[in-house]
């Protein structure tokens, strides 16, 4: 009797095991609709904000709806990455032309409507907040007659609700109703645009996972908004996920992810970022494993010679900027991976490895498992999120970690460094690497521990700054630092495009070469010519911190 | 009597100095890490007072003044140099600049010369920065050229003078 109980146990155990994996498959038949530019409040806003939660609601339980952007919307992959599913995942994507046609298709994952109010920003995330706890959808008062055509039903409504009041009585008001409920390992930080424009391009993603939804203010001098702010954090499970971007506007970015920080938790943005409720659901196509552009080994020992060495890094995440722009490949480049898309887009991920060229080489960041700034993380939570970044850059295959602390500079310029205590964190945790760099603007943390270099950037390509001038500024720091070999290493924004640097690069004076990052920190450890300096006590301070 | 008259030649082209001058953008060298800058000029006997009124974005101003002296050399405490803010170049901590000022061009020129100590990624390094402040005709623009040791380019910067009644910052 117990052998066939256990038998009949294991053919249990063995079906459920063959369903749930059939389960995780997603489906080859899906639907996509093209968006335009136009996020506007009076414009666009009403059916976009209509449609992303309800693709969040549709994708919930498994993946259907895909949008497409402009070529010139922020994230400029999503039509690469749309031919992509196509291509190597076999999808089959129906066009859904209009509002009307994606209710009619997808009505059913909603049991109703949430109402919220143009006439006051904040409701909107409130609305999305109701969305993802209540499955409804998210409109306007337009919007109305719509979904009732399609039978939908309401159950909120904001309009009135929150009509004169601050940000943060809206919020409190919010908190006090649903944070109960919600997702406790993630919350959406709905910032950004605020104003005639919002861009909730991620809504999605935080209606499929029940997050809350706000745009509460870091700024100490709102103050209320902060406490607000803070008290979400702190009820959040350790690790957790801080997704969307900060207000434009109402705080800054170097506030926001200094506090986010200040707990451990990872920030992954933008607000606008699209589709995750999609690509989450993907793995990696069969067989396929990330192979980095690796030009040494770990244990490579290479000699430099009296010459400048330059390398070139992109940082604004990979999806937006250089990628998609005009001679990528013609340079060595670094590209700092949100290794986090793991988890919540390998298709994305693996679309950018199978689109490498030789010159492009992968490396991890930013400062940990997502962006955070690590002079604030506690000391106790420190080495768990690094052990979560080896573990994503040994999936990647990534060799070099990219840190970035800007608590208090002011925007791309202003003190990037790390405090002493910092960088032998980083060397304590990461013992297996080729080296670490650091900065957004130029920064002055600089080491050299056992074969591993520390390099911060020594220049900010702007993208608006007259190609002359910035040959001229990187002749100039050639001069200026005089001894033989010179690491010079330079930060190139999103918005630059690699055939411009091609000219830069011709007109440098001097032995100039341009290495691969890897080769840059291996050269770099084998002469140390800069100066070991971490952050000092009277380093200037734009932001004060909390 | 044309000896007897350069002096005065002289005091009166200086006074055209003094006053609040504002960078005219689009026809300068572009500023990086500044948005905005305004010189200040204030003449007291050998000595000329030259500050900057700096502003980036709307997060940061500062206002920065060094004293050359057109009658004798100096050493500058805190020099303050229009720097490229995105480039890895920083003022040396504790260092002195050493400044001589002089007018030529019968006083339609003050050109100084400043040798400054600054801060880069291999330490500490020197830089010598020659500058022309030249008022135009009319004593309403203000051009300053810059000339750097290091650098094979010129950096020119054009200004309007404000009335003096503007007291707004750039």
């Amino acid at each position: 009797m117990n052998s066939v109980l256990k038998i009949a146990g294991i053919c249990l155990l063995l079906v459920s095991s063959f369903l749930s994996s059939l389960s995780a498959i997603p489906s080859k038949k899906a639907w996509v609709m093209h968006f335009d530019l136009d996020w506007s409040v009076a414009g666009g806003l009403s059916e976009k904000a209509m449609i992303v939660s309800l693709q969040g609601l549709a994708n919930r339980e498994e993946a259907q709806l895909y949008v497409v952007h402009p070529a010139d919307f922020q994230w400029e992959i999503t039509e690469p990455l749309y031919d992509f599913y196509k291509r190597k995942h076999g999808i089959n994507f129906t066009e859904i032309p209009n509002a009307n046609k994606a209710l009619k298709r997808f009505k059913s994952a909603a049991k109703g409507y949430v109402v919220w109010d143009k006439t006051v920003g904040a409701s909107l995330n409130v609305a999305f907040t109701i969305a993802g706890l209540e499955d409804a959808i998210v409109v306007s008062e337009e919007l109305i007659p719509l979904v009732r055509k399609h039978g939908l039903k309401p159950i909120d409504d904001l309009r009135g609700r929150y009509v004169g009041q601050s940000d943060a009585e809206i919020y409190g008001d919010a908190i006090e109703r649903y944070w109960d409920r919600c997702n406790r390992d993630k919350i959406m930080l709905m910032g950004g645009h605020r104003g005639r424009t919002m861009m909730p391009a991620m809504a999605d993603w935080g209606v499929r996972e029940r997050m809350f939804f706000h745009d509460l203010s870091a700024d100490p001098e709102e103050a209320d908004e902060l406490a607000l702010n803070r008290g979400l954090l702190e009820d959040l499970n350790p690790s957790s996920t801080v997704f969307g971007w900060h207000p434009y506007g109402k705080d800054t970015e170097e506030q926001s992810t200094m506090l986010l920080s200040l707990y451990g938790l990872k920030m992954e943005g933008l607000h606008n970022l699209p589709n995750l409720s999609y690509n989450c659901q993907f793995e990696f196509t069969p067989g396929f494993t990330f192979t980095n552009n690796n030009h040494v080994e770990l244990d490579t020992q290479l000699v430099a010679e009296e010459k400048v060495y330059l390398s070139f890094v992109q940082s604004d995440s990979i999806g937006i900027g250089v990628w998609t722009k005009p001679g990528r490949g013609k340079l060595p480049f670094a590209w700092q991976v949100t290794m986090n898309w793991t988890k919540f887009s390998p298709a994305a991920l693996e679309y950018f490895h199978e689109s490498a060229t030789k010159n492009d080489y992968f490396i991890g960041g930013l400062s940990g498992p997502g962006y955070m700034y690590p002079n604030n993380i506690p000391s106790d939570r420190f080495p768990l999120l690094m052990d979560e970044a080896k573990e994503l850059m040994g999936i990647l295959d990534e060799h070099v970690m990219e840190i970035m602390d800007n608590s208090v500079a002011d925007g791309n310029v202003g003190t990037v460094d790390l405090f002493e205590k910092t960088v032998d964190a980083y060397y304590k945790a990461f013992p297996d690497v080729i080296g670490f760099i650091n900065g957004y603007g130029p920064g002055r943390t600089f080491d050299l521990r056992d074969t591993r270099p520390m390099i911060s950037y020594d220049y900010y390509i702007d993208p608006k700054r007259p190609r002359e001038e910035v040959t001229a500024d990187l002749n100039e720091l050639i001069v200026l630092n005089r001894k033989r070999p010179y690491f010079l290493l330079v930060h190139v924004r999103e918005s630059n495009d690699v055939n411009s640097l091609l000219e830069i690069v011709k007109n440098l004076e001097g032995p100039i070469e341009v290495k691969p990052l890897d080769v840059f920190l291996k050269l770099a450890a084998s002469n140390k010519t800069y100066k070991t300096r971490y952050r000092q006590a009277d380093d200037p301070v734009h932001f004060k911190g909390y | 009597m044309v000896a007897l008259l350069l002096p005065l030649i002289v005091i009166a082209a200086e006074s055209d100095f003094e006053g609040r001058w504002r960078l005219d953008i689009e026809r300068s060298s572009a500023l990086d890490g500044w948005s905005a800058m305004d010189l200040l000029i204030t003449i007291n006997g050998s000595e000329v007072e030259i500050g900057h009124d700096m502003r980036w974005r709307r997060t940061t101003r500062i206002v920065e003044r060094n004293v050359v002296d057109t009658a004798a050399p100096t050493q500058i405490e805190n020099f303050f140099r229009i720097e490229q803010r995105h480039m890895g170049v920083y003022p040396s901590r504790n260092s002195l600049a050493a400044a001589q000022a002089s007018w030529i061009d019968e006083g339609r020129t003050l050109r100084t010369e400043v040798d400054v100590s600054v801060e880069v990624s291999q330490g500490d390094s020197r830089m010598r920065i020659y500058s022309e402040y030249r008022v135009g005709e009319g004593g309403e623009t203000l051009t300053l050229i810059e000339l750097h040791s290091t650098r094979n380019n010129p950096l020119v910067y054009r200004f309007r003078k404000l009335a003096n009644d503007d007291n707004s910052r750039p």
